[in-house]
């Protein structure tokens, strides 16, 4: 009866399938471009591994050829312009791909609740073709992270939020690719 | 043709999507909530308390906190920002516990404005509740490491990258005392160290000083003449009137005292090397606040019996460890945690109590993940606990008749027939975690099954009846197993 139990929950949670990711028409290049931000501490970097790779990954999943542009390429720019449309703008200026995927994120300190520390990752996800920058998808969300540890600051933050936003990222991706994909 | 249809959708996202910033209000909190039907008489917690592990001991619980940014931070800026933040907590949720969900059981636990970068740059100051942790044992959802649990007031935090040093000052009156308010000072602080990715350091502490003032009803007194046992036996009016026959208006008046407790706290962390995630070590080193006072009939009238000598000497040391573990990649990881505490009362030497007693934990679970959502948990755990002054836990039901040391005793002031409580639970079952792999990765919805045995009888929140008297309508039970099953889910957003 135990095993048999056991089969059958393990069965049922194989049958579920995530949707297929939308694959794109042409192998089109894609600039991935990943920022951490710190209001509180005046910081702006790179984003954490965790997160470039997982979006490298989902644009690979559609076909795309994703090319992630190192924070040291950016990082002066991004310090002076502040506004996602500056940096998008600057991002398609340089990157000399077909498409961009520009996630910013402000990682903040919120409070101290049962236990845990509790962060809001602020998300902005951009995605559109470089050629038209200013008509790009983009999305603005906010993913409370209650970390384990007081060691763990706005990396940390962001690399625990990775999960929402690539699930975000990814539908952003599929609704861009769909539309673009419908024939005629 | 396409590509235009995309830009289209674009568009329309970009129209759609909440402007940057824009929303200034949030709210985040902490829920759990669960089914435990119990068919052995309890109450739905498998044992006492969270010694033997928070799993299947805790209670339905309930927490919304909000921040509103008045002056948000700005990205790469050092300008001033400030936030207010509210907290509302309790243990009422609807059809699971007894109050069914009133809101009488919540309350305003913390409201406080905190500011950066005013007159002092990288400094952020809290004024109004101030309570501040190390970390927590998750294991046992204790926190030893806390100071301003109780004040209210203001305190100001320097955050380098090395670390974090904070100051504060309050008043702890009515955390401590509620509706006999008097004022107690509450100077403190805290100072943590980074030391590198692999270990941060911190101590901490705070002092309680209740100055004397004559003529407070709520000050500090004590009751001049009287004796400890009776103080504890309830006895303090009528061995005065076996003294004093008649004399009742000549009570003795309280004299005024003055009061000082204080709490040290301390931290060390380690870990981010092989399969060690982390080790947490919290302890505390506490003198307990002096209390202030009991009521007795004195030939028919209520009369104070202040009792400040009688509870300044109670003091206690709690020492938690928890080790968190990675032990197979992907597949298996490990928290384990450990917890002792000594607490003693040098103006008791008669009575069983839990200000004089030593307890010692060990708790372990285990995480498998069958998929990366679908997990298996176990978690075993042992506790003792030990009454410094004799007896206090009933192993059978008919104990009352061996009350002290073993004899029967009408007058004595222990309790049951054993000194120790010794405690085994065992746990286990599924567990659904959406967001993914992690022993703490939550929401966390949990199909468990626990065990509990004891040498206590009835070890657990019940409804027996516990006298032996031979006019009782329900019979005495005695059992030492006790089994429940549980549907719970637990969350913080």
């Amino acid at each position: 009866m135990r095993t048999t139990l056991i089969v059958s929950t393990l069965a049922l949670t194989g049958c579920i399938k995530a949707a297929p990711p939308v694959q794109a028409p042409q192998p089109w290049s894609v600039a991935v471009v990943t920022v951490l931000e710190a209001a509180e501490q005046s910081l702006i970097s790179g984003a954490p591994d965790t997160l470039t790779e997982s979006l490298r990954l989902a644009a690979d999943e559609r076909s795309l050829t994703p090319i992630v542009v190192e924070p040291e390429s950016w990082l002066a720019t991004f310090t002076a312009k502040r506004t996602t449309e500056q940096r998008v703008a600057s991002v398609a200026d340089t990157a000399q791909t077909d498409l961009l995927l520009v996630v910013e994120t402000d990682a903040r300190w919120y409070s101290q609740i049962a236990g845990r520390f509790r962060w809001t990752v602020d998300v902005d996800i951009t995605f559109g073709r470089s050629e038209d920058a200013s008509a790009a998808a983009h999305q603005h969300f906010e993913v409370p992270v209650a970390l384990l540890f007081d060691h763990q600051r706005e990396a940390e933050a962001v690399a625990e939020a990775t999960p929402i936003i690539e699930r975000r990222a990814n539908e952003l991706m599929d609704t861009w690719l769909r539309a673009a994909t419908v024939p005629e | 043709m396409s590509f235009v249809r995309g830009l289209a959708a674009g568009t329309l996202a970009v129209a759609l999507a909440t402007p940057a910033h824009a929303q200034s209000a949030h709210v985040g909190g902490y829920f759990r909530v669960m089914a435990r039907p119990d068919l052995q008489g309890g109450n739905g917690a498998l044992g006492y308390w969270n010694l033997y592990g928070r799993l299947l001991n805790e209670r339905p619980y309930g927490m919304l906190d909000f921040r509103f940014d008045v002056l948000e931070p700005q990205p790469g800026s050092s300008g001033t920002w400030t936030s207010l933040h509210a907290r509302i907590e309790g243990g009422a949720v609807g059809n699971a516990e007894p109050s069914n969900g009133s809101l009488g059981n919540l309350r305003m636990s913390q409201v406080y404005m905190r500011a950066g970068n005013v007159g002092l740059q990288d400094v952020v100051w809290q004024i109004g509740t101030l309570e501040y942790f190390f970390g927590d044992l998750g294991l046992y959802d204790m926190r030893p490491a806390t100071v301003f649990f109780n004040t209210v007031g203001i305190s100001a935090r320097y955050q380098p990258k090395w670390g974090e040093l904070q100051v504060g000052f309050g008043d702890s009156g009515f955390g401590m005392l509620r509706d006999s308010y008097d004022t107690i000072l509450t100077p403190g602080g805290t100072a943590r160290v980074r030391l590198g990715k692999h270990a941060e350091i911190g101590v901490g502490g705070e002092a309680f000083i209740e100055p004397q003032v004559a003529g407070n009803r709520n000050g500090q007194y004590q009751t001049p003449g009287i004796t400890y046992e009776d103080y504890v036996r309830g006895e303090v009016a009528q061995s005065y009137l076996e003294e004093f026959p008649d004399l009742e208006d000549f009570f003795p008046d309280p004299v005024p005292r003055s009061a000082a407790s204080w709490n040290a706290v301390g931290y060390l962390g380690f870990g981010n090397a092989g399969p060690l995630i982390w080790n947490s070590t919290f302890w505390n080193y506490r003198r307990v606040h002096p209390d202030k006072k009991v009521t007795e009939d004195l030939a028919g009238e209520p009369v104070d019996i202040y009792i400040h000598d009688f509870t300044d000497e109670r003091y206690e040391f709690n020492l938690g460890n928890e080790m968190q573990l990675r032990l197979v990649p992907d597949y298996l990881d490990a928290a384990w945690g450990t917890f002792y505490g000594n607490h003693w009362d040098r103006d008791n030497d008669l009575q069983p109590s839990d200000r004089d007693r030593r307890v010692a934990s060990t708790v372990i679970r285990l995480q498998a993940y069958i998929t990366p959502t679908l997990h298996f948990l176990v978690e075993n755990s042992f506790a003792s606990e030990w009454s410094r002054n004799g007896n206090a836990y009933r192993e059978h039901a008919d104990s009352i008749f061996a009350n002290t040391d073993g004899r029967p005793d009408v007058r004595g002031l222990q309790y049951g027939d054993s000194d120790t409580r010794r405690t085994w639970q065992g746990k286990g079952g599924f567990v659904l975690n959406p967001t993914g792999r992690g022993i703490y990765a939550r929401p966390s919805l949990r199909l468990l099954y626990g065990i509990q045995r004891s040498n206590q009888n009835n070890a657990f929140g019940n409804a027996f009846v516990e006298s032996i008297d031979q006019y009782n309508d329900f019979d005495n039970v005695e059992q030492h197993t006790h089994h429940v099953v549980a549907a719970e889910a637990e969350v913080w957003f």
